[in-house]
This record gives structure tokens, sequence and C-alpha cells, in this order.
């Protein structure tokens, strides 16, 4: 529009100076531009003018002549390469690499064969980049035809074109023809590739840039005209051939390298394999063979391989694990994750070693408990001395259950190290790692019990000198176990138990590291678990209380009495404590009650009438077994100025010191003299009287006659000789502390446990059942034991019994006609 | 056809005839590839005075260069 606004200026006709206007034979025209080729694929293009010869094309499309002209060039490089080319090609084709890739007997040494193969590649190589060059000039002469004659009629362009002349006449060109010799030099091509990849994974060196250019060549060529990127010649004639051949190789040498190599050395090479592969493709061959070419060393090598391998005697998964090879787990790992991204083979292996090893420390407990008394813990070999330095001659059950929880520590740790430095914090294995863990600590019974005793071990004294991380870290450790434990309220109940003796008996080194402890089990387990060793403490504070309270309660009562003894109370409520396991005697009424002296007994009414006082309706019911008392001894022939000691002492032990107050110097009393004025229990009384008059230090009585055994007729004496450097004597009751329990005394623990257990699973079975009205027998039990588990794992026919005896309490009811069996909840 | 790597005449001596090709339509030619390259990445270039009496046979110069 602008044009034709403007448009005083006249449009000038285009002149005809394109040369339209003559004549145009096409035979000369061709002739030259043949003269052209000819020479520009002798290299010999320096005298041609590309101007004259694009001009000439331009003229021949421009008169309609595209057509011929097309079939011209394609007739002139079919000549070209069958006559010049191939000739060439055939030349360096020896006889030794037909043979080779006929699959006949090479009689030829490797060397020739290479040599022979190395002709080939580079002739081919030349053949191709001559070619690629010409038909690049050609192209750019023939533009014009490309632009206009090719795109109207939808021919491949030149270029595409001879290079399917290449593909078809200087590859494809059967050699011999005859009907059983149809090899082509393609095929020769991929041989010769192949065997020199072959010589390359074992360690020759090749020329790898001379076999890149030729895959490259490979892959420039296409099976139709299309050039689809899935036709390519690689792919469909090279690729194939070439995953086949690395399939048998790797199939052979996995099975060889198994044969003689350790499972380390086998991992190590796998993995070289692999990376080198990798590289043999980036520099060598095409990238598009990386993922298919992998995949084969890892189905061939790793993943035919790997279960033998992990199972390899001597040097599998095992070996590594019991010599800590981290990095060759690591690279095990690495195979494993490969092949199967769950690693099920390297993980059944673990586990297997784990409970293995977790057996193993199990029989050693369980050997070490019952071997006869050994200087030191049977076959361990125990980095720390902490436990073993003899500050005191510990219970051998106990310290075999202390062994216990530290060599179930030290496993740990170990597959700790293991999962984060070779198994890159893999989920999957954790969860493994964590089932064999709770397999086989689950699987030794005692497991709650050792791992409370251990608690209880470092609280009394293995956290002395320690900083608060070290505390911290250890605390940690036990809690991980706890983790594993399935059958937690059995914890509980022994670390209540061994908890209650800490807190009376004042052996808790810190009270800091006891709470902390408590927090964490509080997070671990959860609220209700804690909740009884909670008001444990809070009993603790609230008797604190209730002490200072009685003493100002007494200063106010104004009782100058000079004899009175200070006395310091714990209330303890006795639904949270566990006062039975404290008081093995409570059972039945008949309980004997222990005669406290007068004294005594003054202050005791006097505190029971304090606190009745103030708390009206309770009943205090006195623990004296679990009582200290602290008193003041004179020694009339202690040597040294100071002729007093003050004696701590269990109140039992106070309660029969006291009886030789009232006796004159020189006399003796009788074992049942004793129990007779005192009530104290026979056994508690023989361990007190054991530990008064037997043990070497604390020697406050002598007895007659002396031996180790405590009888009812023997005689006991005031110890007027009695010396002890320390102003304070501490006399401990012997066997008073925590320590495992035998047998009878564990069937006991459990059965109580398991009462208790009736109680919780009764009172599961309500809750589901109030809230769900009706509910089948299956779904039942599994509500119950999904809510239960976190605390224990239910015994389903113990669930069983206690629906039955539900039902029979009328709380539940059976729906008649239903199946399958289902329950109603009765309001 | 001036690349080093195809050896024709041109690509030797680096000059190239186009003989076919009248004096002015090139130097039109020649402004174009020059505009070309100097608003190779702008956005709203202005456009290029073209004489309309050229404009024919700048079409063919344009279809035989193909610019």
């Amino acid at each position: 529009m602008m044009l034709a606004g403007r448009g005083r200026n006249k449009i000038r006709p285009p002149r005809r100076g394109l040369g339209t206007n003559d004549n145009v034979d096409f035979d000369s025209m061709w002739a030259e531009l043949a003269s052209s080729l000819q020479d520009i694929h002798n290299k010999n293009a320096s005298q041609l003018s590309f101007e004259a010869l694009y001009r000439n094309a331009y003229k021949l499309v421009l008169k309609k002549r595209g057509d011929v002209l097309y079939e011209r060039v394609k007739e002139f490089e079919e000549e070209w390469l069958a006559n010049e080319v191939q000739p060439q090609i055939l030349e360096v084709l020896s006889p030794s690499l037909l043979l080779a890739s006929t699959g006949g007997s090479t009689i030829t040494t490797a060397n020739e064969k290479r040599a022979a193969g190395e002709k080939l590649l580079r002739a081919l190589k030349q053949a191709w980049e001559d070619h690629n060059l010409c038909m690049n000039m050609t192209t750019d002469v023939l533009m014009y035809m490309d632009r206009v004659y090719c795109k109207d009629f939808r021919k491949p362009s030149i270029f595409t074109a001879s290079m399917g002349q290449f593909r078809d006449y200087v590859l494809r060109t059967p050699l011999q023809p005859g009907p059983d010799h149809q090899i082509s030099i393609a095929q020769v091509l991929n041989a010769v590739i192949l065997d020199q990849v072959r010589m390359d994974r074992e360690g020759d060196i090749i020329d790898k840039s001379l076999l890149k250019s030729c895959v490259y060549m490979l892959e420039g060529l296409y099976e139709t005209e299309q050039e689809e990127e899935h036709l390519k010649l690689y792919l469909t004639s090279f690729e194939p051939e070439f995953l086949r051949a690395s399939e048998e190789f790797y199939r052979h040498e996995g099975s060889t390298l198994l044969l003689d190599a350790d499972a380390g050395t086998f991992c190590k090479h796998a993995k070289k394999r692999v990376s080198e592969e990798e590289d043999r493709c980036r520099s060598t061959l095409s990238p598009l063979t990386l993922g298919k070419i992998k995949l084969v060393v890892e189905t061939e090598l790793i993943k035919n391989h790997l279960r033998e391998v992990i199972a390899l005697e001597g040097s599998g998964v095992k070996y590594m694990i019991d010599n800590d090879r981290t990095s060759e787990l690591e690279m095990m790992y690495d195979l494993s994750a490969r092949v199967d991204p769950k690693k099920e083979d390297l993980k059944k292996a673990i586990q297997a070693r784990i409970v293995e090893q977790g057996n193993d420390v199990n029989n050693a407990t369980v050997a070490a408990t019952q071997a006869p008394p050994r200087p030191s813990a049977p076959n361990r070999d125990r980095a720390d001395g902490e436990e073993k330095a003899p500050e005191k001659p510990v219970n051998l059950q106990t310290t075999a259950a202390i062994n216990w929880v530290d060599a179930v520590l030290r496993l740990k740790d170990k597959y700790d190290i293991f999962f984060t430095q070779a198994f890159q914090s893999d989920q999957g294995l954790q969860t493994a790692f964590t089932r064999s863990f709770t397999d086989f600590i689950n699987a030794f019974e005692r497991s709650s019990e050792y791992l409370s005793l251990f608690f209880d071990e470092n609280m009394k004294k293995g956290i002395k000198g320690k900083t608060e991380n070290e505390v911290d870290e250890l605390l940690d450790k036990g809690i991980i176990l706890l983790r594993y434990i399935q059958d937690k309220d059995m914890f509980e109940r022994y670390y209540k138990k061994h908890l209650s003796r800490r807190l009376l008996m004042k052996r808790a080194i810190s009270m800091d590291a006891e709470r902390q402890m408590i927090s964490k089990m509080k997070m671990e387990v959860g609220n209700t678990f804690t909740q009884r060793i909670e008001a444990m403490f809070k009993d603790m504070t609230v008797s604190d209380d209730l002490t200072s309270q009685y003493k100002r309660h007494v200063a106010q009562l104004g009782d100058p009495d000079p004899k009175r003894a200070e006395m310091e109370i714990n209330v303890l409520t006795s639904t949270m404590w566990p006062l039975d396991a404290m008081a093995p005697y409570s059972e039945g009424e008949n309980r004997p009650r222990c005669i406290f002296p007068s004294q005594i007994e003054r202050i005791k009414q006097g505190f029971e009438k304090f606190y009745l006082d103030k708390h009206s309706g309770r009943q205090l019911t006195w623990q004296a077994n679990m009582g200290t008392a602290d008193i003041r001894a004179y020694f009339p022939e202690m040597k040294g100025a100071k002729k007093t000691r003050e004696l701590n002492v269990s109140t039992y032990a106070m309660v029969i010191l006291l009886l030789f107050n009232d006796l004159l110097p020189g006399h003796s009393i009788t074992c049942e003299e004793i129990q007779a004025q005192t009530n104290i229990p026979f056994n508690e009384l023989t361990r007190n009287l054991q530990s008064l008059a037997v043990a070497n230090k604390t020697r406050i009585l002598v007895k007659e006659p002396m031996s180790k055994d405590v009888k009812l007729t023997d005689k006991f004496y005031f110890n007027e000789q009695f010396y002890s450097q320390f102003q304070r004597v501490k006399i401990g009751v012997i066997t008073a502390g925590n320590k495992v329990e035998d047998s009878t005394e564990r069937s006991e623990t459990e059965k109580k446990n398991n009462d208790t257990r009736g109680g919780v699973i009764e009172a599961a079975v309500v809750r589901i059942m109030k809230q769900r009205k009706e509910l089948t027998h299956q779904k039942l039990i599994a509500e119950v034991i999904q809510q239960l588990t976190a605390r224990f794992l239910p015994d389903v026919n113990m669930v069983k019994k206690r629906i039955e005896s539900l039902i029979e309490r009328e709380y539940l009811e059976r729906i008649e006609e239903k199946e399958p069996p289902a329950y109603r909840y009765l309001a | 056809m001036l690349d080093p790597q195809s050896s024709f005449a041109e690509a030797i001596s680096g000059r190239c005839t186009l003989g076919t090709i009248n004096g002015i339509v090139l130097e039109k030619v020649c402004e174009y590839l020059y505009y070309n390259l100097k608003h190779k990445d702008a956005k709203d270039v202005p456009d290029m005075e073209i004489p309309p009496e050229l404009c024919l046979e700048l079409l063919m110069a344009a279809d035989y260069l193909h610019v």
C-alpha cells in the first residue's frame, strides 16, 4: 500500500539478467557440472568457481529440469562410490578379517588381526570423511535444487540420498556373492569394532578416536531416507551385536571371577567394569548405548552373581562385617543398589548376621551366668575397664547382664557405623536392622531385666565422674535398646523395682540423670509408661516436705527428749510403687511385723498420729526392710582418740544393734533370741547379721562360732575392738542391691507381669468394645494387639482368655447367628 | 562458498563474482545483510527502506542468494 501511495516511480520490470532468457542446454550444462563434481571428489576444487556451479544448478532447476539433475547426481554418486570407494575398502580387507567375522578359526595372531582391523577402520574412516566432505560441497553447490526441487517434490535432500548410497554401496555390498556368504563390510566392521572393544576390556591399548569416528559414521547413517532417530545404523546393526558380545563377555568373566576372587575383589572389579563401560560409551562408542550396556554389565556381572558373592565363604558380607570392611561393604551396597532398589539379598545377609551375632551374645551371656565364677567374664574383649575394675565383687549374674547390654550396644554401634558410612543411611536397610535387633533381643527372654539392670548400674556407679554429654549419650544408647524391646511392661516393672531401691536407699548418684532418663523414656514410649515412675519421684518430694513438716511439728510440741532420734519418712503410694517386689513377704495377712525398740516405736507412733491427722482415712504400713538408720556407736576399746563412729545401717540392723544397748559388756545373745525380740523375718535377719558379723570391714558384732552361715543357735557379742579409720561407716546389707533374679523369682515376676497384662488386655478390650459396640473376633484381636504393642506384644491366647472371662462377667456377649463370630458390648 | 573447508576457487581467492546481479541491487542486498546483522537481537526495529522500483529484482536476487 505504502509503495502504491508513493508511487510516481514506476516499478522497474526485472531485467532478465539471470540468464533465464538463454536457452538452457541441459546436456552441456550437466557435463560441466559432472566434471566439476568429479573434481570435487578428487579434491581438486580449487579451480572451480562456486558461483558458476551454483548458477548452473540454479538455472537447471529454474528450467524445470530439477528432476533430471537430481537423478543424474544420484547416478554420479552411485558410480563414484561403487567404482572408486568400494574397491579401496575391499583392498584393505584382509582375508583374516573375513574369517574372523564369519566365525571361522583365527590362526592369525592378535597383533596381525589388530593391525588389519585398524587398517580397515582407518580406510573406512577416510572414505567416510571424504564422502562427507564431498557431499557437503556438492550440497552447497546444489543448494538451490535442495531448496526448491526437493522440497516441492518431497524428495530427500541430495545429502541424505547420498548418505543412503554410501550405506548401500560401501557398507552393504555383499563381499562374495553367494548363497552362504552374505557378509558385507558392515558386518566385518562390526566384528572389528567388537574385537577392538574386547581388546580394550582385556587391557590392550586401542585407538579410541579411530573407533569413535567409525561409530560416529554408523551413527550418521540411517536405515531409511527419512532419518528417523531410532533407525540409525548404529542402533539397528551395531548395538545389538555389541550388547550380545558384551553379555557373553561378562557372563564368562563373572563366573571365572567368582571362582578365583574373593567378594571384595569381585565388588571392586564389578565397580571398575561399570565405570569402564561408562567411559567407553563416552569416549569410544556412542552415549546412546550407555544405559543399555550398563544394564548388561549389571545383570550379567552383578545381578546373576550377587547372591553368591554375598554368601561367599570367608570373604562375603559376613567377613566384611566381622572385619569392619566398611569400604567393601559400601561397594557391595552400591552394587546391590544398582540391580535391586530394595537390596533384598544384601539385607537378608546382614539380617542373618545380626541375628547370628545377637544370638552369640545371648548365648555367651547365658553361659556366663551359668559358668562358675571366673576372674573375668568369658569371651569378652571389653575395651572399657570400667566395670572390670574390681571396685566391688559385683554379683556374677549382674555383671553378665551389664555385659550383655554392653555387647548389644557395641553391636549396635558397629552396625550404625556401617549404616552411615557404607549404606548411605538407606531407609530400607534401617528397618531391616531394626527388625533384626528386635528379633534377637526379644529372643533373649531376660533382655528387659538386663537392660534395667544396666541402667541401675549406671545410675549407681557408671555415671560417676562423667560429663553431662556422656551421660546423655549413655542414656540415649540405653533408650535405643529399649526401643527394640517388645515387652515394655516387663521393663517398666523391673525399672520401677530397681528405681525404688535406688531412691529409698539413696543410691542414685544424680537425680538429674534420673529425671533425664525418665523424660527420655517418656519421649520414646509415651506418657502412660512413665506415669508411675514419675509418681514415685513425686512421692519422694512429698515425703521430703512431710519430713520437714513433721520436724517442725515435733519442735512445736516442745518435747525436749535428748534421746529422741531424728526421722526421715518416705510415704509411698502403694499403687505406684512395686512394694510387692520390695517386700516379698507381704502376701497374706499374717506378715510378721517387726517389733521396734521402744524409743523408735514412740517416734513411729508420733508420726502416724501426725500423718493421719493430716490425711484421714489413709493407712500407713511400715516397710522396715527398706529403711536405713544412722546410729552413733561407742566402742570402748577402739584405738585412737575418738571412740565413736557413725554407723549407717539398715533399719533391721539398727533394731538388732539397739538390742545390744541393753546388754552388759561381754554378754551374748543368740540368733533365736534376736528373732524372738525383734520379729524380723528370718532371712532378713540372717542377711543383716551376716553383714554385721561376717563381713570383714564392718564387723560390729562377733559371732560364735565363726562361720559364714548364720544359724539359730549362733551367739553374738558386741565387738568392742571394732576399728575403722573412717568416722562414718556404711554397712550394706549383703545382697540387698539390685541383681539378676534367680529363676523362681523370675517366674514369680513373670506371673505377676502376666496378671498385670491380663488386666491391661481386659481394659483394652472393654475400651474398644465400648467404642464399637459390635466387632468381629478377628478385628477385635487385631485392634487389641495394635493398641498394646507399644507396651508389649500380647499373646493371642491370652487375649482370647480375657475375652472369655469378660463374657462370663457379662461385659460382652457373643452375637449368636453371626458369621464370622462377633461380640457385642453390654453396657 | 567462502567456507575454507570447501576448497572452491572463491574460498581460496576470497573473492566472489556475482555476475548475474546488478550493482544497485547487490548494494541493497549488502545493505540488508548489514541491517540484519545490526539488528540481530534487537526488537522494534525500524523497517528498512526499499525503493519500490527495485522490489522485483531484489526478490529474484534474494531467491538466488538465499538471503
